[in-house]
């Protein structure tokens, strides 16, 4: 494993380069019509400008803001309910219905509604991002916390552990690895309602900027919001995956995929033993 | 003095499996107790109540003199394996129970430091359970829980994933640990030479669903040649209880409705 460090940050910039490439490509040599796929360079040239204008700040800052807002308000109300609800199962059956029920509603399908009750502006953008994640959340918290083995407890509260400080000091460390995946699931889920929830009710947002930019018949622009978005689920993604690799550095040397990842990994398997 | 006291102890799950049948049973203050039956006999059924994690169906349990009503630092678990906290060091795992009773951030560190010195893990406090052995973790399950000062230790069956060697290094270090200190222990085993080794008494468990079928004193330590006539003697006995048990494995006696009678 040590001599691969390096390694891995070089290698996720491989296919992105490659596909790059092939994008710049097609368009200029005519294979695809650079109208409807205009080449890479030039939604690069767009999104520079739209950045320097400081338009694309505005977009950004609007769309960053709602899907905090509102993806803080959802994990704020799973996650506490999500452990209670996982704790007993009398008030996780009462719940069970109106959280099954509610979450295959797609957001989009809020859209209507939220508009109905907030209007047009922040409102119903945040109200989109929180019911379109929060009980993608509040499921997975809860099975997060039902997995639990339940010896780990058991050995808590035998050797003094209040209920309270055996829910806190066992049941969150031991369920962690679960909820972090889940956070950062449910940190994309947040960015995908909030650009449905752009393209129908606000006027500012990276969503309303890709729309408006349709309307103009712009794709370079439709192109550069889209890269932008995808940028930055790329680098929340790391962001949180670093923030990951910090709180579960106790699971380093637990987990199949390192053995089975490369040749090399199994050199590392035979001298552990 | 009567460390723990049970009485006419059942337990039958809500399926319908019955695990534990009027057992009687009493474990004096610094004794070390080997409770012995077949796999499937309740016996972790029993740990668990004892420990006050489960309710009986009937019966009662005293923990000196008073009944119990719920879980404590006073009655500490040990199981079979996988009960370590994976995200705490060997250290950190010693330190938990301390760290429940309030204690200093300096006293807990020479406290969990001087248990894991007396197990011989002075060089692993910083390792992770993953990184230990199976018998390392089970080392560290020992000293996390010696290191609270239960008033009663209860084991379920602690050695019987780890291998024959460990095992047996093992169990001698139970027995050194245990004797030096007055302990007193209530062990499940399957192993008739490990509770045999390790026992100032042993009660043997019938199958499903266990009763207390035989109460035997030992004279510890025994010689060589004792243990094995004990041991041939313990797992005849044993071998008795083969031709009760139903066509599907079930035990053929109902508990219900049944005098406790004794052999």
């Amino acid at each position: 494993m040590s001599g691969e460090k390096g390694r891995p940050a070089f290698r996720q910039f491989l296919l992105p380069a490659g596909l790059l490439l092939l994008w710049e490509a097609f368009p200029r040599l005519g294979w695809v019509d650079p109208v409807l796929l205009p080449p890479f360079s030039q939604v690069a040239g767009r999104l520079g400008s739209l950045a320097f204008s400081g338009t694309l700040w505005l977009h950004l800052g609007a769309s960053l803001g709602r899907v905090f807002l509102g993806y803080v308000l959802a994990v704020g109300l799973a996650l506490p309910l999500g452990f209670f609800l996982g704790l007993s199962e009398r008030a996780e059956l009462l719940f069970r219905p109106l959280v099954q029920a509610l979450r295959p509603l797609a957001p989009p399908a809020w859209i209507p509604l939220a508009i109905l009750w907030f209007g047009i502006g922040n409102a119903p953008a945040v109200f989109i991002i929180f019911v379109g994640t929060v009980s993608t959340l509040l499921a997975g918290t809860i099975s997060a916390v039902r997995g639990v083995d339940r010896r780990l407890l058991q050995a808590a509260l035998t050797l003094g552990a209040s209920r309270h400080r055996a829910v806190l000091m066992v049941v969150l460390p031991a369920a962690l690895p679960e909820l972090l995946t889940l956070l950062r699931l449910g940190m994309g889920l947040a960015w995908m309602c909030v650009m449905a929830a752009e393209m129908a009710a606000v006027s500012r947002g990276l969503g309303f900027l890709i729309l408006e930019a349709r309307n103009t018949f712009s794709t370079d622009t439709v192109l550069a919001g889209m890269v932008v978005i995808g940028l930055l689920g790329w680098g929340l993604d790391g962001a949180w995956r670093l923030l990951e690799g910090r709180l579960l550095r106790w699971q380093v040397g637990r987990r199949a995929y390192e053995m089975l990842g490369s040749a090399g990994a199994f050199q590392g398997l035979s001298q552990r033993d | 003095m009567k460390c723990l006291e049970v009485q006419g102890l059942s337990k039958v799950y809500p399926n319908g499996t019955e695990a534990l049948c009027r057992v009687d049973l009493v474990v004096r203050e610094g004794e070390f107790v080997a409770v012995l039956g077949p796999s499937g006999c309740g016996k972790t059924t029993l740990l668990l109540i004892l420990a006050g994690l489960e309710r009986p169906t009937a019966g009662r349990v005293w923990f000196r003199g008073r009944p119990v009503a719920g879980w404590g630092r006073e009655r500490t678990l040990i199981f079979q394996e996988q009960a370590l906290f994976p995200w705490l060091t060997a250290q950190g795992n010693v330190e938990f129970g301390l760290r429940m009773l309030g204690m200093s951030r300096e006293e807990r560190r020479g406290r969990a430091l001087g248990m894991l010195r007396k197990l011989g893990l002075e060089d692993f406090a910083g390792a992770y359970p993953h990184q230990l052995s199976g018998g390392m973790q089970q080392r560290v399950a020992l000293a996390r829980a010696l290191a609270v000062e239960p008033a009663l230790l209860l084991m379920d069956e602690p050695f019987a994933a780890v291998d024959a060697l460990t095992r047996q290094e093992l169990q001698e270090e139970l027995r050194r640990l245990t004797r030096d200190s007055g302990q007193t222990v209530l062990l499940v085993t399957h192993s008739v030479r490990e509770a045999l080794f390790l026992a100032d008494r042993l009660l043997l468990l019938t199958p499903r669903p266990g009763r207390v079928y035989l109460e035997v004193p030992l004279p510890q330590p025994l010689s060589r040649t004792e243990m094995a006539l004990w041991e041939e003697k313990v797992l005849s006995l044993l071998a008795g209880f083969a031709p009760s048990r139903g066509k599907d494995g079930q035990n053929a006696r109902p508990c219900r409705g049944q005098a406790n009678a004794r052999p």
